[in-house]
């Protein structure tokens, strides 16, 4: 090994604090930008198709949505799969809309998932506020075993039929949502305080 | 990613990464400038232990855990094999990936290497009368090489093969890894063999010369304080790989985690191959396999570079493969520290699974111990109780990689050396800390 010596180890303490203390912003930074789902104030903001799609869906899924909140008996562990036939998504055939979530007033996070071959459209992390009711609203081409681990909640998506499956969101943690026809991950759910 | 680690299904929520991490490496910076005033005499480079005798007590718990491992290891076989294929309702993937993975070794750093007694492979050997006295030749050219690649393998087959967790799978696993173990044991004798071709052997060996109770070249048990086990593990080639494989796998599993790694690295790379003909299962097993030894690598390749530097810095005469096998022992803290902080809520919740799964092993509707139906309990722990368990262990696994790296450089850079040939490995255990919490963070 040539070169057994190097210049200015005097500074090898300093220089080291230095390079952490860089790299631990860089790292910071990095997380801050890196993608995570958008979570969408209440229905004032739709502008786009997809959104005037979640305000329509929004609006046929009110009656399990209204019965659960009206009667906390079945808000349970049990969730509740509920399916709306293919003729509201119409709309949406030309443009496949991405995951988004949307927080209700009424302490109920919508959450909208569109699956095409087997995959996830956009991201698959989604963040919910501990303690909400999650409604997860299925929308796929093919036939899905939904399986949230933790939960243990599991229900059946047909395909082009929208599914809407609600349950209390009382863990924290990060969960896998996998399809368990295909065992391929759907989404996560972040589920934080 | 199908089923991130084998089993699981749940994440520990991301902690605040800043002030974690400039706590981490303000400790770890103090803990390397007092070491650098104040401990000048190497301590721990000879052994301390003393013999004490085995008392009755654990001779029989030893003898009742061997049977027991054996007959444990039946039974993950038979319910592989005929029971659900549901991997959390079958009790096999528990098993192998809590038990064998994580609670032994865990055990092993707490107390000592206590899988040398219990392994069902050498209670078997044992059984059978083909366990002779051994061949230590064999253990001293082959190393560890062996039992790095079956660590390799194993966490392969838990990360990224496609039926990592498939209860059928791993019961014909454990029957070929059975007849392997076996047909070493009679070729070499089990105790050169433990740590040489038994992957698990060789971690369980690594981990347990963390803790208070050990056995010396007579084969007498010792006492002696934490971590002074370590200095004495026996240096043989590849123990530096074997450590970085053990830190690779932890940091792969946890970067498949980040949404990043899977949006924007893993995902685009897998769209590649599906669109190239290859089907999408066979795509994530290229990237990750990919991914997998692309990590390992990383870290190995860190390692180099800190002992290559260190090697300049000290102006010793040493061989630098030298002196990556002398301080490959101040990286088994380190592996601890990422597995516990990684995994420990695995055990914690997953752990529970076994007592449901075990109920009704074979799927035959039994309900053995009125267990069948349990959930688990995920309100065990709060979020920021966990966070300060994950810190802790992060924390305290690098400050021992520290004292060690440092005690180890004064016997082998003498002088003014061995202050200098440190700053490498702190850079190494700082980059090593940041990976570690910003794994932890960024999920």
């Amino acid at each position: 090994m040539p070169g057994r010596s190097l210049p200015g180890l005097r500074w090898g303490p300093l220089l080291l604090l230095a390079v952490a203390c860089t790299s631990g912003a860089g790292v910071d930074g990095d997380s801050s930008t890196s993608p995570e789902s958008t979570t969408v104030a209440p229905p004032s903001s739709a502008t786009t198709l997809a959104d005037a799609a979640t305000t329509t869906l929004a609006v046929t899924t009110t009656t399990p949505g209204s019965a659960t909140t009206t009667a906390p008996a079945v808000t349970t562990s049990q969730g509740a799969t509920t399916t709306v036939p293919p003729s509201t998504t119409t709309s949406v055939a030309a443009q496949v809309p991405t995951t988004t979530t949307t927080t209700l007033p009424d302490d109920l996070t919508v959450v909208e998932v569109t699956v095409r071959d087997g995959r996830t459209v956009g991201q698959d992390r989604v963040e919910v506020p501990l303690g909400n009711r999650i409604s997860l609203r299925f929308d796929s081409d093919a036939r899905l075993l939904v399986h949230v681990h933790g939960y243990d909640e599991e229900f059946s998506v047909e395909a082009g039929v929208l599914t809407v499956h609600e349950f209390e969101g009382d863990l924290p943690g990060i969960f896998e949502v996998e399809d368990h026809v295909t065992h391929r991950l759907l989404i996560e759910l972040k589920v934080s305080p | 990613m199908i089923l991130a680690h084998g089993i699981g299904g749940r994440l520990d929520l991301p902690i605040p990464l800043l002030y974690f991490t400039l706590a981490a490496v303000t400790v770890l910076v103090l803990t390397f400038a007092m070491l650098s005033t104040r401990w000048h005499e190497p301590r721990l480079q000879h052994s301390m232990s003393r013999v004490v005798d085995v008392p009755p007590w654990m001779r029989l718990g030893g003898g009742i855990l061997s049977v027991a491992s054996v007959l444990l290891l039946i039974l993950m076989v038979l319910s592989g094999l005929l029971g659900s294929d549901d991997a959390l309702e079958n009790p096999a993937p528990v098993m192998v990936f809590v038990g064998l993975w994580l609670v032994v070794p865990f055990l092993s750093a707490l107390v000592g290497d206590f899988y040398q007694v219990i392994a069902p492979w050498r209670v078997l050997a044992r059984w059978l009368k083909i366990d002779q006295a051994g061949d230590r030749d064999m253990s001293s050219r082959v190393g560890y090489w062996p039992a790095t690649v079956v660590l390799f393998a194993f966490t392969w087959w838990e990360l990224v093969s496609p039926v990592g967790s498939v209860p059928l799978w791993l019961a014909v696993i454990a029957l070929i890894y059975t007849l392997f173990m076996l047909a070493t044991i009679g070729l070499w004798g089990s105790e050169s063999q433990l740590t040489a071709w038994d992957g698990f052997g060789a971690y369980n060996y690594l981990m347990g010369a963390m803790g208070p109770l050990g056995r010396n070249e007579q084969g007498e048990m010792v006492r002696r304080k934490w971590l002074r086990g370590l200095p004495m593990v026996a240096e043989r080639p590849g123990i530096d790989a074997l450590a970085v494989v053990l830190i690779g796998g932890v940091t792969y599993d946890g970067l498949t985690g980040i949404p990043f790694w899977r949006n924007q690295l893993a995902g685009p790379l897998e769209d590649t191959l599906s669109g190239a003909g290859l089907g999408w299962q066979w795509g994530e097993v290229v990237v990750g396999s990919f991914g997998l030894v692309a990590v390992v690598l990383m870290i190995g390749w860190a390692y180099h570079i800190a002992c290559a530097v260190s090697a300049i810095l000290s102006d010793a005469d040493v061989s630098l493969t030298r002196i990556r096998i002398r301080f490959a022992h101040t990286l088994v803290p380190i592996a601890l520290a990422y597995a516990f902080a990684h995994y420990f809520t695995l055990v914690i919740y997953e752990g529970q699974l076994f007592l449901s799964a075990i109920a009704d092993p074979f799927d035959m509707g039994w309900d053995v111990f009125g267990a069948a139906g349990r959930a688990v309990d995920y309100t065990l722990i709060s979020p920021t109780a966990v966070w300060y368990i994950q810190l802790a262990a992060v924390i305290a696994g690098h400050v021992g990689g520290v004292i060690l790296a440092h005690d180890r450089a004064l016997v082998d850079f003498p002088g003014v050396g061995a202050i200098r040939s440190q700053y490498p490995m702190l850079a190494l255990m700082v980059v090593l800390t940041m990976l570690a919490l910003f794994i932890l963070t960024a999920g």
